[in-house]
């Protein structure tokens, strides 16, 4: 195993220099790569977090894209067995011909399966499904004093705890074992409402919260004020058919690098989501869908993110109560205005009461709005003071998405936090980790 | 992949065999998987079996041993029930000093590479004996078109396996038995970790997705990815003096 210098990048496009890394093809190498480390070390997947808890730009990453191997997949009890390395994308390969899925999917099917738990990703149904947390059964973990830990509820529990939303600091995740969820068809039942007026579109996900099983909001939120978003709820359930077998869906369009000439800025956004709202306008109230094009519609696109240019985009993800959220966002879309902020789209998602296992898991019970937009002079101002915001109404801030949240804020979002710092292996850092929690 | 549905892989922990091992389980072959290391082998026939293959068994060999050839191949053809396809994926592609080759290294080069696959390639075409068509892969590589001062040890294994293999689809004119080359160029891979990367570098899914669908075409050499085809027509017609003062 030899270290090697690449461009290891968060899907904000940071940083700008290479990064030392060793790359893990097999884990029978973990132990070694781990213990035998001259300098603190972190897991990388594939790097579709939005900041810099993927980063260890101080220290070393370990390069897990060779653990990918799937080690047991059990078709009837509804069980897969896989290295951390494993993505999103290849479980449902193997498992929906086989007429199963994961219980909760994230909006892209590019993410590890170890970058999944340590984030503990949430998905369209976290109402009904929890985090993705959740449905994990076990967890392998190496620890940088050479123990490999099984960790489940009945076993090593605090540890299990502490890796659910650990955000990679307690050890190298080597292989996990999900729990599936069985589903007779590839397809969606998907009914499409637009409204404008965020209060409005409050009332639509009150409404179908209840009787769907998977519900998204989609905002343009180039309006400026909370009674000018538009945008569209989103409410899906699976069926009605009986194919599992439909061939994947292929990306249309690759981005190949960042664009020199940023094509995301504020002249093109305002049109492009004036186009979006008018297909949703379109679109039958109710239609059929297959599960790729649903849950994953945005990696159609491959390396999208290279169409903000250079300097990259953030993304701020928040969560708060369901009766502060309309107040939230009328702050929110001044601060936006008032540094000047270009919000290239807003996504909605309703959290439920469901208890993520995780220490320091992000979703609580409320509404989750993230918003992306594009990095420029004064995003980091922009997103201090609506962390501030959050911070002020008992919410929290997703690290999976941030740049720039203080640790007095961290603390805030995470009270949790005092409890975990005694599960961080002492081989393993981040920058979000130096940044937020040191 | 159309028509063969047994199949035997050597140098089955390799990222391209891999890669293909995966496309193939998914399609529901039957694979017999043989590598040097047992628990990596292993990993690789539960992912294949996870994956949906309709049976995997594995064995270990070294392809040095001679000896081993034949017990290898009868095993697989009685796990089997027959054999479809050969896959040999074995090499080892030590660094190359600038001062030159580590002798010791320049023999295990030329025996791992070159020599030790020939003899097995012909002793699976002793041990089949016609019984029954076969497809025999073997994994060349681009390096060996030329010799480069970076990789010359390399590249001449592969350019003696390379002379082999065309000189045996000529004796096996006719025959049920079909020898394909395979060349791939620069793969992403553990072999290659310590090479100096470009944009020219392509993954090992990429490729292994090529050389099935050349298979299935029926090319016997194969050029992966496929615009390489082009790019060594090139680099083959370079007067020498240029191959070296350009130092590719």
């Amino acid at each position: 195993m030899t270290i090697h210098r690449k461009m290891y990048r968060a899907w904000g496009l940071i940083p700008r220099q290479a990064q030392r890394a060793i790359g893990l093809d097999w884990s029978d190498d973990a132990a070694n790569c781990v213990c035998g480390a001259t300098e603190k070390v972190l897991a990388f997947g594939n790097g579709r977090s939005y900041g810099d808890v993927c980063l260890n730009q101080s220290g070393m990453l370990i390069d897990t894209e060779g653990l990918d191997n799937v080690l047991e997949f059990n078709d009837v009890e509804g069980t897969i067995l896989c290295e951390a390395g494993v993505r999103i994308a290849d479980i449902l390969k193997v498992v929906v011909p086989q007429a199963w899925i994961l219980p909760v999917l994230p909006g892209t099917r590019y993410i590890t399966v170890g970058g999944a738990i340590a984030n503990d990703i949430h998905g369209k149904n976290h109402l009904s499904g929890g985090t993705f947390g959740c449905h994990v059964e076990e967890i392998i973990l190496q620890r940088s004093d050479g123990e490999l830990l099984k960790c489940s509820r009945r076993e090593n529990k605090k540890w299990f705890e502490a890796t659910v939303g650990g955000l990679g600091l307690t050890g190298l995740i080597l292989a996990v074992r999900l729990r599936l969820k069985r589903i007779t068809s590839m397809e969606m039942r998907v009914s499409t409402n637009t409204f404008v007026g965020f209060d409005e579109m409050l009332s639509l996900s009150d409404e179908k919260r209840r009787s769907v099983e998977y519900l998204v909001g989609w905002l343009d939120m180039c309006g400026g004020s909370a009674s000018s978003i538009r945008g569209a709820i989103l409410c899906a359930d699976h069926g009605p058919g009986r194919n599992v077998s439909k061939p994947y869906s292929t990306p249309v369009i690759n981005v190949p690098c960042a664009s020199i000439y940023p094509l995301i800025r504020r002249s093109t956004v305002g049109f492009a989501n004036r186009v979006q709202y008018m297909r949703m306008k379109l679109r039958k109230s109710s239609q059929i869908m297959d599960i790729y094009r649903f849950f994953f519609p945005l990696d159609r696109v491959v390396n999208w993110n290279g169409l903000y240019g250079r300097r990259g985009l953030a993304q701020f993800q928040f969560v708060v109560e369901r009766a502060s959220i309309l107040g939230v966002m009328d702050i929110i879309l001044l601060l936006l205005r008032r540094y000047r902020q270009v919000p290239t789209m807003g996504v909605l998602k309703v959290f439920g009461s469901i208890q993520s296992p995780g220490l320091i898991s992000f979703p609580r019970e409320g509404i989750t709005v993230a918003i992306d937009m594009k990095v420029d002079a004064n995003t980091e101002k922009c997103v201090v003071a609506m962390n501030q915001l959050v911070a002020e109404h008992g919410g929290a801030v997703y690290p999976a998405k941030d740049r720039f949240m203080t640790r007095e804020q961290f603390e805030v979002f995470f009270p949790g936090i005092g409890d975990f710092k005694n599960f961080i292996d002492p081989g393993f850092q981040s920058d979000f980790q130096k940044r937020v929690m040191s | 992949m159309k028509g063969a549905n047994k199949i035997m892989v050597v140098g089955a922990t390799s990222a391209i065999a891999r890669s293909m091992i995966r496309s193939y389980a998914s399609a529901k072959h039957a694979l017999f998987l043989v590598g040097r290391d047992d628990s990596r082998l292993s990993v690789v026939a539960r992912d294949a079996r996870a994956r949906g293959a309709s049976e995997v068994s594995t064995l270990i060999m070294d392809i040095e041993d001679e000896s081993a050839h034949a017990r290898v191949v009868g095993t697989a053809v009685e796990a089997l029930g027959g054999l479809d396809m050969v896959i040999v994926a074995t090499g080892v592609m030590p660094i190359q000093a600038t001062s030159g080759p580590d002798i010791n290294n320049l023999r295990k080069t030329m025996s791992v590479n070159s020599v030790s696959v020939m003899i097995f390639v012909e002793n699976v075409i002793e041990f089949i004996r016609e019984k029954s068509p076969l497809t025999i892969v073997v994994f060349s590589s681009v390096a060996g078109e030329r010799g480069r001062a970076s990789n010359y040890v390399y590249g001449a294994g592969k350019a003696a396996l390379d002379i082999f293999l065309q000189g045996l689809r000529g004796r096996l004119r006719g025959a049920d038995i079909k020898v394909v080359t395979v060349k791939p160029a620069l793969v992403h891979s553990p072999m290659t970790e310590e090479c100096k990367k470009n944009a020219l570098w392509v993954s090992a899914d990429e490729v292994a997705t090529d050389i099935a669908k050349c298979i299935d075409r029926g090319d016997v050499v194969i050029y992966t990815p496929r615009r390489w085809r082009f790019i060594m027509w090139v680099v083959r017609a370079l007067p020498e003096t240029l191959l070296h003062r350009l130092n590719i």
